[in-house]
């Protein structure tokens, strides 16, 4: 397993030495003139102490942030949280031991004692004046500045396929926004404040409701999903209820109609956006194993549901929970619905 | 050497101390200090990740322990205690894990899945990667989510189906989050300007729910405020279309909607009147269509009916003409 089982003798001393020399002189040298045409320098490498499969410890060098650290070791800067969670979550200091996973520990996040689970918020619509369904602009934004500045991590709808599946870990804090049925507030009123903060989003759209009084139209959802943090998915074509039969049906024409509520959005979706479907949001959060059939059919990975609760690696990627945000609650609520960790009772 | 030589080679000394500054002195060795200062740091990490690793262990959290051990492992290579308590927590977890995996699958068979689940969630906070827990807690979630949707799925079907069975009135008041939710769900709809599929989603929560008075007041009122709305705008029809749709959803007399409905039908007639008495003078066909239409919203309307007898027959008259003429 061990690669390195001797790390601080010989030639590896020798280069400790070179290291804290450039350490401690790097302060009060003169910087030699550089030719104009050189890039800017990357941080000082610090030197490798030991390292596994699974390992790396490293000293850090100067401006060597979790973030730096990670684009040398791992190949990719936004696994700076990793390297922050490993190493107790604190700002990396230089000289600082640090403990570099090489691979994700726990992809699944499943801990001694509980596991993470991520919560999935629904919004509807936005408005001046707030009701069960219609978020105020002033509540929306509260809402993301509590997000942004409590350590969240919202992320891509399109990401918890992959926590799902134990194949990448998400952080710890991570929340999932969407907004239902494709009202044209979530442009006017949630989009600005989406941007301000970087938060992506899914917006789930009927297509019957496209052009109607107070929804999107098609420009919209363009230039919000052309900003790459707006993700537009199928909530079916008229929003009836997927799971009620109509009088006397036969299973043959349900099954029909069904698919049209299924592939008539997706086709909709695919063709004016260019978007393929990874995602669909179940009218009234309503599903039956025939609906979830035609979905893997057209290659949607997740379905999203309006039953409460945060969603642990286990869940049925085709029922995940929402949390539905209402307008006539308040931040201590909407705080409540972030249900980022489940404890478990004893060890 | 010559003395030719030995003046040379002192001139070229002479010239070259006199170019050159104080000899540099050799680099001092590099301090010893920030040596000390980093084998610290290593030692500092040593001794808190061995800190970190005994208090997971007195915790009963083997796996963090076992991480806390690797990386002491790794940094004091030769600490022959650190290897053997890393090896024993190891053998621990493939002991603790055994343990549970079996406690979970046996409480699967017995049909525990509360238990099966709190043991399979053990096997995995002390190996994140074994499949056999994964596929166990993923069964048992779609399992349980399987049957919330099924129950929702059904209650909404046999409501539909059988809707005197459903005797519950105020439900949705009380308490029913689901339910409030779909009423508000298809009253934001409708309210948002899909008034057709609104509608259509109306009367499917209203056939579903026929004894659920407050959600029919409420969603009734949504209507026909709306129909208000669209009257004050001139859209009549629609107006009207909507109170009508109001009263039906209400379920319940509404005399006030009811009149209202009324007066609209009339003044509604009383415009298809005279668009009739203007289409007359050049077009008698085109003008008993538009009185035909006045009746259908007023059949009572006298002026109406009158034109329309009178234009009937002369349109008979006309043909009884043209008839003979030919």
């Amino acid at each position: 397993m061990q690669r390195r089982a001797r790390p601080l003798r010989h030639s590896g001393r020798a280069a400790l030495c070179a290291f804290v020399a450039v350490l401690a002189a790097g302060g009060c040298a003169i910087p030699p003139p550089r030719p104009a045409a050189e890039p800017v320098a990357q941080p000082e490498r610090g030197p490798v102490l030991a390292h596994d499969d699974e390992l790396s410890i490293v000293i850090a060098a100067a401006g060597e942030n979790a973030n730096a650290l990670a684009q040398r070791y791992l190949g990719d800067a936004s696994k700076g949280w990793w390297i922050m969670e490993t190493n107790g979550g604190g700002e990396i200091r230089p000289g600082q031991v640090v403990v570099i996973p090489l691979k994700a520990r726990n992809p699944i996040g499943v801990y001694a004692d509980g596991y993470q689970t991520i919560p999935i918020l629904c919004y509807h619509r936005f408005g001046a004046k707030a009701s069960k369904l219609t978020v105020t602009p002033a509540a929306f934004a509260a809402q993301m500045q509590f997000l942004a500045k409590n350590g969240y991590h919202v992320v891509p709808l399109a990401r918890v396929d992959e926590f799902l599946s134990g194949r990448t870990p998400l952080p710890r804090k991570s929340v999932v926004i969407t907004i239902d049925d494709g009202y044209r507030s979530a442009f006017e009123i949630a989009w600005p404040i989406l941007k301000q903060y970087g938060f992506p989003a899914t917006v789930f759209l009927y297509s019957d409701f496209v052009g109607a009084g107070d929804a999107l139209n098609w420009a919209q959802m363009k230039e919000m999903t052309a900003s790459g943090l707006v993700d537009v998915q199928p909530h079916s074509k008229t929003h009836a209820n997927l799971t009620l039969r109509q009088a006397d049906e036969t299973d043959a024409r349900y099954r029909e109609r069904v698919r049209k509520e299924v592939d008539t959005p997706i086709g909709l979706i695919k063709e004016r956006l260019s978007l393929p479907s990874t995602s669909f949001a179940y009218p009234y959060g309503d599903v039956n194993e025939i609906v979830v059939d035609l979905l893997a059919r057209q290659g949607t990975q997740v379905g999203v549901t309006v039953t409460p609760g945060g969603n642990g690696f286990f869940a049925y990627p085709y029922m995940l929970r929402r949390n539905m945000v209402f307008g006539n609650e308040d931040l201590d609520a909407f705080k409540a619905k972030l249900n980022v960790f489940v404890r478990t009772a004893g060890r | 050497m010559t003395r030719a030589r030995r003046g040379l080679l002192s001139c070229c000394i002479v010239l070259l101390a006199a170019c050159a500054e104080a000899p540099l002195r050799p680099a001092p060795p590099p301090e010893v200090a920030p040596l000390s200062s980093v084998e610290a740091a290593i030692a500092a990490a040593v001794a808190a990740h061995r800190q970190q690793a005994e208090k997971y262990t007195s915790n009963g959290d083997p796996a963090a322990a076992a991480r806390e051990w690797q990386v002491v492992a790794l940094l004091a290579p030769d600490d022959a205690q650190v290897r053997a308590k890393l090896i024993a927590t190891r053998a621990a977890i493939a002991q603790a894990v055994h343990d549970q995996l079996q406690a979970g699958n046996a409480a699967l068979r017995s049909g525990d899945a509360d238990r099966a689940g709190v043991a399979m969630l053990k096997v995995l906070s002390l190996d994140p990667g074994n499949a056999e827990a994964m596929k166990a807690l993923r069964d048992i979630d779609r399992q349980k989510f399987s049957r919330i949707q099924n129950t929702r799925a059904a209650r909404v079907a046999q409501s539909a189906s059988a809707p005197a069975a459903r005797t519950t009135p105020g439900s949705a008041a009380n308490g029913d989050v689901s339910e409030s939710y779909d009423i508000d769900q298809r009253i934001e709809m409708f309210k948002a300007g899909d008034v057709e599929g609104g509608l259509k989603e109306l009367h499917a929560f209203v056939d579903a729910n026929p004894n659920n008075q407050d959600a029919r007041q409420r969603i009734a009122a949504t209507v026909y405020d709306r129909g208000r709305e669209a009257e004050n705008k001139g859209a009549r029809e629609q107006a009207l279309m909507l109170y009508e749709q109001a009263v039906a959803l209400r379920g319940k007399p509404a005399p006030e909607w009811t009149a209202q409905a009324q007066k609209l039908r009339r003044t509604i007639s009383g415009e298809y009147y005279d668009k009739g008495m203007q289409a007359y003078r050049t077009d008698t066909g085109a003008a008993i269509k538009l009185w035909e239409t006045s009746l259908r919203y007023d059949p009572q309307n006298p002026k109406a009916t009158a034109k329309l007898q009178e234009a009937r027959l002369a349109q008979d008259k006309l043909k009884r003409i043209e008839q003979q003429s030919k």
